[in-house]
């Protein structure tokens, strides 16, 4: 599903440039629940990035649904981002000025869903998020777990087949933490969703099937994927 | 979608109520403006609407070549033309002339000025003006009078039957009363009088002159179905045919052509002999003045919404990882815009309210006009392409963030952007407020200038009373017994206005130059009575007016030093006792030389001046009273001439009040004060919201500064010192624009303050003063907050 070749990503320093990754070779399978670890710096949100087509690669080659990402058009590219990918962020990064229910409508606002699809949508999504007594309140008025659950139920409203997540624990008390970490395994496994998250933490790296560590933008260790299947 | 997008728009905007109200108020101001100049524009329409069959119905312009091959064209016709059109072509239904003058309309006694038009039948048909009640007047001496005439002549008397009396036409019956005239109307009038009442060997001698082009108008209405070009086709034959006979002495010729009554107003072109239809300049103007106030306005909008990008960017990011694509965000944002924009419309509406009794508005821009469903479909228009306009910028920009930058880091990376033109925006509004304040003070300071300056005559102590017809000598005996009266003089003009009569008067009897001379008629005391010197010879003879106030007038006349240049008479003592001829018949000898003095406005350089008695020309008589005037005084004058005059209610009025109401325009002046004081609000608002953004922004930074030591004074310098320093290059832009602004009225003016160190100082000043408090109002509560606060949070 998701194949990158030498991968690189470097930014302009002075006159020559810096490398933030380096000759990633990576593969991910349909399926997977992928751990990335590494210290600060590493190189670990870019790689995200990349594999989330918002930032370009440097060199090398990503292959996304044996579609060769570099050569996406802008439009195709959104569209990936509507049918395909979902986003979780370690600061939550719902829109203030909207409620719950309609942070978690605005992915199927842009997928062009009609009114009641996105209605039966939303309800289902609050129902199993427990979240139905909550949907008119605002971000803010939401602790930092609930705000994070938002954020998962958003990624997951438009039923993507991969999730992004960027130490989506990261801000959270370590019961809120496990909280999150069993809904995403829970995805993983019920719902087949691929998930590619950044983590600090062994404990939550181990919920995947498979951690990759990164130091200073080189891939260390590389392990066989297993698919678990139960 | 659209829904969403206007229902985030609301909880934005209510959100941010700083925001909000900065632009909502600021919006609603340039949009007033420009409300008055679009509903000044539908009213320029109205002046064509109210006529029947406007459609087929033509007024003939002349246009005359010059002997320098200068074309001017004239709204006005020889008065033949008319004649000729009926009788000659089958297509013209009708044809109507109009002939418009002002006289003076004695009604029981009373002398009444008034404009009126002499019209031919046609007129009650082929143009609009409908009658309330009575005949249309054909007949001769007969009239038809406007209900406000109506009320002036007869007071609530059944005007129809009554009889006015003028010098010119004898007695006239009135016949009917119009409705009331439409304010846009293209032309104004008190009365109507039936053409055949205009009876004199000189009027009748007019009616048919080809020569004489300028004294009356002609309209035509054609057959239904007529063809058009036809009618454009014949004028110039006309006019061809007309002209072959003729021997023009400052002209070539002249030529006909159709102007539709539905293209008549707004007038493309300037017209001689022009009536009261509005130009296209005056409209454009109007809309540009308004369309510079909303670009304050909008310039605000940009830039406080980029100014508050950060909070924004965020939003960016998230819905384009959710899949949004670029021009689904600028419809979000445009739709923030147009909300805001629509919602301005509604508060413009009510400022609009507010300032329409000021009489600039009413007289000037939208007295008479309806606001019907058109117009206001206009003004929703207007008020969304606005919002479309003013959000597509920071649309732009923020729509442009790029999701990688902005969701990184937690607290969101510092993305500044448009920050040159952010800046810039803000010199800009400065630098306009300061440009139309600068130019309004000067404005009103000539204006001032003009009302109280010395004219070189007494203006104070002095009583003018118009004279309506009571023989002077008599008020002047009667006046002169009041204890407190010092003088009393006559005059037929009040100087410093427009100057009075004029006409060209020679040295010698036939032949050699002649000079336009303004004359003005005196009796002798009047050159005491206003402290006027006489640099050589004397005063006017006393001459013994009978008490009917009817003398002949003197053989000698008093004349200024402006008037001894112009007849290039050499030293004043040796032209005393020369002669002028007035005209062919009348010689008059020059008795003294008065010093200058400024007899006119102050448009004018000091002009040549002729004073002499002509009792006859008397319209004002002016009382000098002592300096510790008493009441009773007053009232003394006030008995003596209801004593001479029942009928009259008494019309005195103090010279130097007289002289301040005619050249002071406060309405003028209030409304241009109002313009500019809101492009001023704009700017300041305006900035108030960017010192506010970019101080919050740099909360932290104060914070860790004062953490570190650093005094309350340093810091409201640091924050404030950037937008300091846009103000400072405002004021640099705007002094010589607005200087130059400035001159470019006064400019107009002989006589005319200059553009010191007061004006530029006093503008500069308000700015930096307004400006200085706006910045310094938010900077130092930002310098006041406690660090803990602000270090905490992050
Ligand atoms: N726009 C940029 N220009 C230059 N350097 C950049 C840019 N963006 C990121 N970097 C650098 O890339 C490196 C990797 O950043 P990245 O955010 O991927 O690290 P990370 O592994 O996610 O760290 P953390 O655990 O702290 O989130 C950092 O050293 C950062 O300074
Ligand atoms: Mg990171």
């Amino acid at each position: 599903m998701i194949s990158l070749q030498n991968v690189s990503k470097y930014y302009p320093a002075g006159f020559g440039k810096t490398y933030v990754l380096r000759n990633i070779t990576l593969d991910i399978n349909e399926g997977e629940f992928v751990s990335i670890m590494g210290p600060s710096g590493s190189g670990k949100s870019t790689l995200l990035h990349i594999l989330g087509m918002l930032e370009e690669p440097s060199e090398g080659e990503y292959l996304f649904f044996d579609q060769p990402v570099q050569k996406l058009s802008e439009k195709r590219r959104t569209e990936l981002h509507r049918n395909y990918i979902g986003f979780v962020f370690q600061a939550y990064h719902l829109i203030d000025e909207l409620t719950v229910y309609e942070n978690i409508e605005t992915p199927l606002l842009y997928k062009g869903m009609s009114s009641s699809e996105r209605k039966s949508r939303v309800a289902e999504l609050l129902d199993r998020f427990n979240m139905v007594a909550k949907k008119d309140l605002f971000p803010s008025q939401l602790s930092g777990g609930q705000q994070q659950l938002v954020g998962i139920a958003r990624a997951v409203a438009s039923q993507p087949k991969v999730i992004f997540a960027d130490e989506p624990t990261g801000n959270l008390h370590s019961d809120h933490a496990k909280e999150i970490m069993d809904l995403f395994k829970k995805l993983n496994k019920e719902d087949g969703v691929t998930i590619v998250q950044v983590t600090h933490s062994e404990v939550n790296a181990e919920y995947g099937n498979r951690i990759l560590r990164l130091k200073d933008g080189w891939l260390e260790s590389f392990q066989v994927p297993t698919l678990e299947r139960e | 979608m659209f829904r969403n997008y206007v229902v985030i728009a609301f909880r934005n905007l209510w959100k941010h109520k700083l925001f909000s109200f900065i632009n909502v108020i600021g919006l609603a101001s340039g949009i007033m403006v420009c409300l008055l100049a679009l509903i000044d524009i539908k009213g320029a329409f109205d002046y064509n609407n109210f006529h029947p069959n406007s459609n087929r119905t033509y007024r003939v312009l002349t246009d005359v070549t010059g002997n320098d091959n200068q074309k001017i064209a004239f709204a006005s016709t020889p008065l033949p033309l008319a004649d000729v059109l009926k009788r000659e072509y089958g297509f013209v239904e009708k044809t109507a002339r109009i002939i418009r003058d002002y006289t003076e309309f004695t009604v029981d006694q009373k002398k009444l000025g008034d404009y009126y038009c002499a019209v031919d039948p046609a007129f009650f048909t082929v143009l609009g003006y409908k009658l309330a009640t009575g005949q249309p007047a054909t007949a001769p001496n007969t009239a038809v009078v406007t209900p406000q005439t109506a009320e002036k002549f007869f007071g609530l008397a059944n005007p129809i039957g009554k009889v006015i009396h003028t010098k010119e036409f004898g007695s006239i019956t009135v016949t009917g009363v119009f409705q009331t005239l439409p304010i846009r109307s293209h032309l104004h009038f008190g009365l109507a009088l039936s053409m055949p009442t205009l009876s004199t060997a000189n009027r009748k001698q007019q009616q048919i002159d080809w020569k004489q082009y300028t004294i009356g108008y002609t309209y035509v209405l054609l057959k239904e179905g007529a063809s058009v070009d036809q009618f454009e086709k014949i004028l110039p034959t006309i006019a061809a045919r007309a002209t072959k006979a003729i021997r023009f002495r400052s002209e070539k010729g002249y030529t006909f052509r159709a102007q539709s009554m539905t293209t008549l107003s707004p007038s493309r072109e300037e017209l001689q002999m022009g009536t009261w239809e509005p130009s296209w300049g005056k409209l454009a103007t109007e809309m540009s003045v308004g369309l510079v106030t909303l670009l304050l306005a909008v310039f605000n909008y940009v830039n406080l919404t980029l100014a508050r990008s950060l909070s924004r960017a965020r939003e960016v990011g998230i819905r384009k990882v959710s899949g949004a694509v670029r021009w689904q965000l600028m419809g979000q944002f445009m739709a923030e815009s147009v909300v805001l924009s629509v919602f301005a419309l509604g508060v413009a509406y009510v400022f609009l309210m507010l300032i329409e009794p000021m009489p600039f508005v009413q007289q000037w821009l939208i007295g008479g006009v309806q606001l019907d469903t058109t117009l206001w479909a206009v003004f929703v228009g207007f008020s969304i392409v606005t919002g479309l306009l003013a959000g597509f910028v920071p649309a732009r920009v923020l729509s442009g963030f790029r999701p990688a930058q902005v969701l990184r880091s937690q607290t969101g990376l510092k993305v500044f952007k448009g920050i040159t033109l952010r800046k810039s925006l803000i010199v800009a509004q400065f630098a306009i407020a300061l440009i139309a304040m600068i130019a309004l003070l000067s404005m009103a300071r000539q204006q001032n200038y003009m009302a109280t300056a010395d004219y070189g005559f007494r203006s104070d102590r002095i009583l003018n009373i118009p004279l309506n017809n009571v023989p002077y000598q008599r008020l002047a005996n009667e006046l002169n017994r009041i204890p407190g009266v010092e003088h009393v003089s006559a005059t037929s003009e009040l100087f410093g206005s427009h100057g009075g009569a004029y006409q060209n008067v020679r040295r010698q009897k036939s032949g050699g130059d002649s000079t336009a001379v303004f004359i003005t008629a005196i009796d002798q005391n009047f050159i005491a009575n206003m402290d006027l010197r006489l640099l050589a010879g004397q005063n006017l003879p006393e001459m013994v007016a009978d008490t009917t106030g009817e003398g002949s007038p003197g053989r000698f006349v008093l004349i200024n030093e402006e008037a001894v240049k112009a007849f290039r008479m050499g030293n004043p003592r040796e032209v005393v006792g020369q002669s002028l001829w007035l005209n062919d018949t009348t010689e008059v000898q020059i008795a003294g030389i008065v010093k200058d003095f400024r007899f006119t406005t102050f448009n004018w350089t000091i002009k040549p001046l002729i004073l002499n008695y002509q009792p006859k020309r008397f319209r004002f008589v002016n009382v000098r009273i002592a300096e510790r005037t008493t009441e009773t005084t007053l009232v003394g004058i006030q008995r003596v001439w209801k004593s001479l005059n029942p009928r009259e209610p008494f019309a005195g009025e103090w010279y130097s009040d007289f002289l301040y109401k005619r050249h002071s325009h406060e309405d003028d002046v209030n409304f241009m004060g109002l313009l500019t004081a809101l492009a001023f609000s704009i700017a300041c608002l305006g900035l108030l919201g960017m010192v506010t953004y970019t101080t919050e922004t740099r909360i932290k930074e104060v914070g860790i500064r004062k953490v570190m030591g650093a005094e309350v004074r340093q810091i409201i310098w640091l924050l404030s010192w950037d937008f300091v320093k846009l103000l400072l290059i405002a004021g640099a832009i705007a002094l010589p624009l607005g200087y130059l602004a400035g001159m470019a009225f006064l400019i107009n003016f002989a006589y005319h303050v200059s553009i010191g160190f007061e004006t530029l100082g006093g503008c500069i000043g308000l700015l930096l003063g307004l400006g200085g408090l706006t910045i310094g109002f938010r900077t130092y509560r930002a310098a006041l907050s406690n660090p803990a606060d602000s270090l905490r949070s992050e």
